[in-house]
């Protein structure tokens, strides 16, 4: 079975560590002072994070994917579609998996659509356009009415849809968007558009949306067992929508390092929880605001397929194969399991976490590269 | 409580609408807050002795439906003015909590007509000049809840009120009380700049209660209704937050009573 191989790093701000956490992060992880952050520092793990996205690309990972994240010390980036075009320039033959824009948040989707199209013509078609409502904690960064969130989403991608797909000029009069002249003469190179993601964690909601569009659905922060389920939920819905889907149009999401040793990768891998305990550490109030979730989605919610990732130790999670650490043969052989058994056709290798030395991820990279990816391919 | 009152489900205009309604006399509409309506309290009943007291769930709220069109505070006045048309209620007293003082603020400055005179607890709607209206929908359920009293020692029954837990349907209200509050007030937060402008045309008889220490609308904005409310009085209870009824009940009651009677 045909795997593609991205590469993916939240491009951290690595300075932050346990002792500044535990002092100063005592509500929620956005409420961290910005007077932490040293610009000057910031721009040293820039240069190692492209020096890493240039190496992924040289050594043969099938594509880059990006994101966007706001108020958070974890991922320094706020605009996807801006990492992206560092991206563009920075790369010559992978894919750039934008996954994606927080669509609900924007003010307008038809100067989206054209920065999307912008990126996919001057990288020669390789934009994988992903759409995401965001975390609740993007809607109140952004001040946007959380009640207001799942219909502007909605909205908003229609109306990206129709941009890339409908010759102009058209009106569009909806209830949150409206321009009296869609006309951008910027379009994707990709016919009809770029491809689309979706991503999800264990919600029914989000499997059945991108399923029902023929959308590839991207499982990003759950279980193996999870997986399973949203999975065959995934294929089920697309067939019934009237889609034909393969493992193409499903990925997964996991934290993975290679070393020339499986100790020196466990050693390695430890940086991973660097995050663990404070990342979603806040009220409830922070992660549920009133009105984010549709008033069915609550209830679909109450029966999340559980459990979820929280609280479990570093030996546990590379027992559990959440955590993919060890020399090529050993990653080769536990990454099998996501793409032959569970069926993603996409692995989204999140491969770098915090303080990992860079020389260390330099070398992973190249070992992915060199073995793993095509081992995998083989 | 009293026995005087009854809850009912009424049809208008296009979704069902609950209703607490009880006492005698010229008709009195009671606006509630953010939070919910809270029922047939001990105010309610005092007010029925010389009122008939209209206390309806806001649409959206508790028992009442959603209806689309009603997307901010301005749409919640205009759906009232209607209600009260259809209700045939005329010299009303408008009795507005907060939120719902918002809403009786933006009803009188439309059209004064139908009211006799207007209460307003602590209400928000105008934007502070020096401090700032707490957050609310962010900040967990605890820090909310030490912010609405100065000294919940002086609450009757505070934890079987306002601190117990909720059962899975009461949680499902909150929930939904929740998400009306959040889509008509989160931006601009809680006031409508242009209100001021808009009152400076009401005449009616008011009267602006506040807790000196209301740690959720500052004591302040009881200056800046009274300052375009031409024809109103202020009446600021001490060792109070944002819910004087519930906090110095006696002392609410009497300024009630003393501006009723005037």
């Amino acid at each position: 079975m045909s795997v593609q191989v991205f590469w993916f790093s939240e491009e951290p701000y690595s300075y932050v560590d346990e002792d500044l956490l535990s002092k100063h992060q005592t509500e929620s992880y956005f409420t961290l002072s910005n007077k932490h952050f040293d610009p000057e520092k910031a721009h040293g793990l820039y240069k190692n994070y492209y020096e890493q996205y240039r190496q992924a690309d040289e050594v043969g990972f099938d594509g880059i994917m990006t994101n966007e994240h706001h108020n958070s010390w974890w991922c320094m980036k706020p605009s996807a579609n801006i990492s992206a075009a560092a991206l563009v320039s920075n790369t010559k033959n992978t894919k750039i998996a934008i996954l994606g824009n927080i669509i609900p948040v924007t003010a307008n989707p038809v100067k989206l659509a054209e920065e999307i199209a912008m990126l996919d013509v001057m990288s020669g078609g390789r934009i994988i356009s992903g759409f995401v409502r965001g975390g609740p904690v993007e809607s109140i960064h952004a001040n946007l009415n959380p009640a207001d969130n799942m219909e502007r989403f909605q909205e908003a991608h229609d109306l990206i849809i129709k941009t890339w797909t409908s010759e102009g000029p058209f009106r569009w009069e909806g209830k949150h968007f409206h321009h009296r002249i869609v006309n951008p003469w910027m379009k994707p190179l990709q016919q009809p558009h770029p491809t689309i993601w979706y991503p999800g964690t264990s919600s029914v909601e989000s499997v059945v949306w991108a399923a029902e569009r023929g959308y590839a659905y991207m499982s990003v922060g759950s279980t193996y067992e999870v997986a399973l389920a949203t999975n065959k939920l995934y294929h089920e819905t697309a067939a019934k929508a009237g889609h034909e889907t393969g493992p193409e149009q499903y990925g997964f999401l996991i934290r993975a390092c290679v070393a020339d040793t499986d100790e020196a990768a466990f050693e390695l891998g430890r940086h991973f929880m660097w995050n663990e305990k404070y990342r979603f550490r806040g009220p409830m109030e922070h992660f549920d605001p009133p009105g984010y979730r549709s008033r069915e989605s609550a209830k679909v919610n109450a029966k999340r397929i559980q459990p979820g990732l929280g609280g479990w130790s570093y030996e546990n999670l590379v027992e559990l194969d959440q955590i993919i650490v060890g020399n090529p043969d050993t990653v080769v052989r536990k990454l099998r399991k996501y793409h032959e058994e569970l069926g993603a056709g996409n692995l989204i290798i999140y491969g770098q976490e915090g303080p990992m030395p860079h020389r260390s991820v330099m070398r992973s990279i190249e070992l992915w590269g060199r073995e793993v990816i095509p081992a995998l391919k083989g | 409580m009293g026995t005087n009152w009854k809850e009912e489900i009424i049809s208008y205009p296009e979704g069902r609408l609950q209703l607490f309604k009880g006492g005698d006399g010229p008709p009195l509409l009671m606006l509630h807050g953010a939070g919910g309506n809270p029922g047939w309290l001990n105010y309610h009943e005092v007010l029925s002795k010389s009122f008939t007291v209209y206390a309806p769930s806001h649409p959206g709220y508790d028992q009442s439906d959603r209806i689309p069109w009603i997307d901010s505070i301005p749409a919640v006045a205009h759906y009232y003015h209607g209600l009260i048309l259809h209700l045939k209620l005329k010299e009303i007293t408008l009795f507005g909590l907060s939120m719902g003082g918002w809403i009786s603020a933006e009803m009188a400055a439309m059209n004064q007509t139908p009211f006799k005179q207007m209460i307003l607890v602590a209400p928000v709607g105008m934007k502070p000049e020096r401090g700032q209206i707490a957050e609310l929908f962010t900040s967990p359920r605890e820090t909310v809840q030490n912010l609405r009293f100065y000294d919940k020692t002086q609450v009757e029954d505070y934890e079987n009120t306002f601190n117990r837990e909720l059962t899975f349907e009461e949680q499902k209200i909150e929930r939904r009380n929740r998400e009306m509050a959040a889509s008509w007030c989160w931006q601009p937060y809680f006031y409508n700049p242009n209100l001021q402008y808009y009152l400076r045309k009401v005449s009616l008889k008011s009267l602006i209660v506040w807790g000196k220490q209301d740690y959720i609308v500052p004591v302040e904005c009881a200056d800046l209704f009274h300052r375009v409310l031409v024809n109103s009085e202020v009446k600021i209870i001490d060792r109070c937050s944002h819910m004087p009824h519930a906090e110095r009940p006696r002392e609410f009651l009497d300024a009630l009573t003393s501006f009723l009677r005037a």
